[in-house]
């Protein structure tokens, strides 16, 4: 059996869209060329501390759209950190060359081994419901918390036999923030057999992985 | 309801995945002050999520899906290189790599980056 196929299995649990956002905001006021800071704090409706991911666009209809820890091939705006909290949804960044609108549109997957309810009132229940044995979903193979010590470094061993796609969140529960490679607190490599997980920042931090059936 | 626990629940939803494209880019050897270049692919979903991977540079086993800095210390660039999977419009995708901050890029090598791009629904009103 290869899970990276189409599958219903409770080994491989199917990744589940707890809870959608989109928002919307300035990147900064100053016409300067020089890099502004800026931030942005929107309601976290789901009311749970999600592992969320997401894109970015200048126009409301994303026709252009960049990953949510990106800049834009203008450096108009540069994403430096976004997390949750229970109620709040983070992001920040620098914006480049004035004011212009941004918008953004954010997804969240909760823990497996959370003990949280999620009201089903708050999740994306105003999808329809499909499932279509001619295409694949996202499954979950292995999923945990980590504590990594400074320096160290963390081995999952997957055995999959090819490259699996993954995430990383920092955090210890009551907060999540997306994890982006060389951004000084995490690196990692992966290959056919294994994900290494090595702290970069010098102090350790709790890490939340999720490695997923379906090839990367 | 706790989604924690395996289900078929309509009250969460699960994306289909649509395909997905490679692309292949080739960073020359002399990469000039703030130079970008880019690889577009066509894709026949439109407005589509996506994830990516992309290899090359100094890690090639790296399995990304957020965009990263290359270290190509290696073959004697020496700084970092901002790389990233974007979506150009509707239909096109695209692997582009630029230099930061206006540092000239000197080299002695040219280097291939290469992005494996799946597309899954989007669960968005486009």
């Amino acid at each position: 059996m290869n899970p990276d196929n189409f599958i219903l299995n409770s080994d491989y649990p199917l990744e589940k869209i707890a809870g959608l956002f989109e928002f919307s905001g300035t990147t900064g006021a100053s016409t300067s060329t020089m890099a502004e800071g800026v931030s942005f704090q929107f309601t976290n409706t789901v009311g749970v501390p999600l592992l969320i991911d997401g894109q970015f666009s200048f126009t409301p209809d994303f026709t252009v759209a960049y990953p949510l820890m990106s800049e834009d091939e203008n450096r108009y705006f540069s994403t430096d950190s976004a997390y949750t909290t229970r109620t709040t949804i983070y992001i920040s960044g620098s914006g480049y060359g004035g004011a212009r609108p941004i918008y953004f549109r954010i997804w969240g997957f909760v823990p497996e081994d959370t003990a949280i309810v999620v009201p089903s009132t708050a999740s994306a229940s105003q999808d329809n419901f499909v499932l279509d044995t001619r295409k694949n979903y996202l499954k979950v193979f292995k999923d945990g918390r980590q504590k990594i010590g400074a320096d160290e470094s963390f081995t999952i061993q997957h055995n999959l036999g090819y490259i699996p796609y993954f995430k990383v969140w920092l955090g210890s529960g009551s907060s999540w923030q997306v994890v982006t490679y060389g951004s000084g607190t995490l690196n990692y490599a992966i290959d056919s057999q294994k994900l290494v997980l090595t702290d970069t920042s010098g102090y350790g931090f709790n890490y939340y992985y999720r490695v997923y059936a379906n090839e990367a | 309801m706790k989604p924690s626990n395996y289900e078929i629940n309509s009250d969460y939803a699960h994306r289909a995945e649509l395909g997905s494209v490679t692309l292949t880019l080739t960073i020359p050897a002399n990469f000039t002050a703030d130079g970008v270049r880019e690889t577009t692919a066509y894709y026949n979903a439109p407005n589509a999520l996506f994830r990516f991977r992309i290899e090359g540079g100094a890690d090639p086993t790296m399995a990304i899906d957020v965009p990263t800095t290359i270290s190509r210390t290696y073959s004697g660039f020496g700084i970092l290189y901002p790389v990233t999977v974007y979506r150009k419009n509707v239909t096109t995708i695209a692997l582009s790599c630029r230099t930061t901050d206006g540092r000239t890029v000197t080299g002695t090598s040219a280097t291939t980056l290469r992005a494996t791009v799946h597309f899954f629904e989007s669960p968005f009103e486009s």
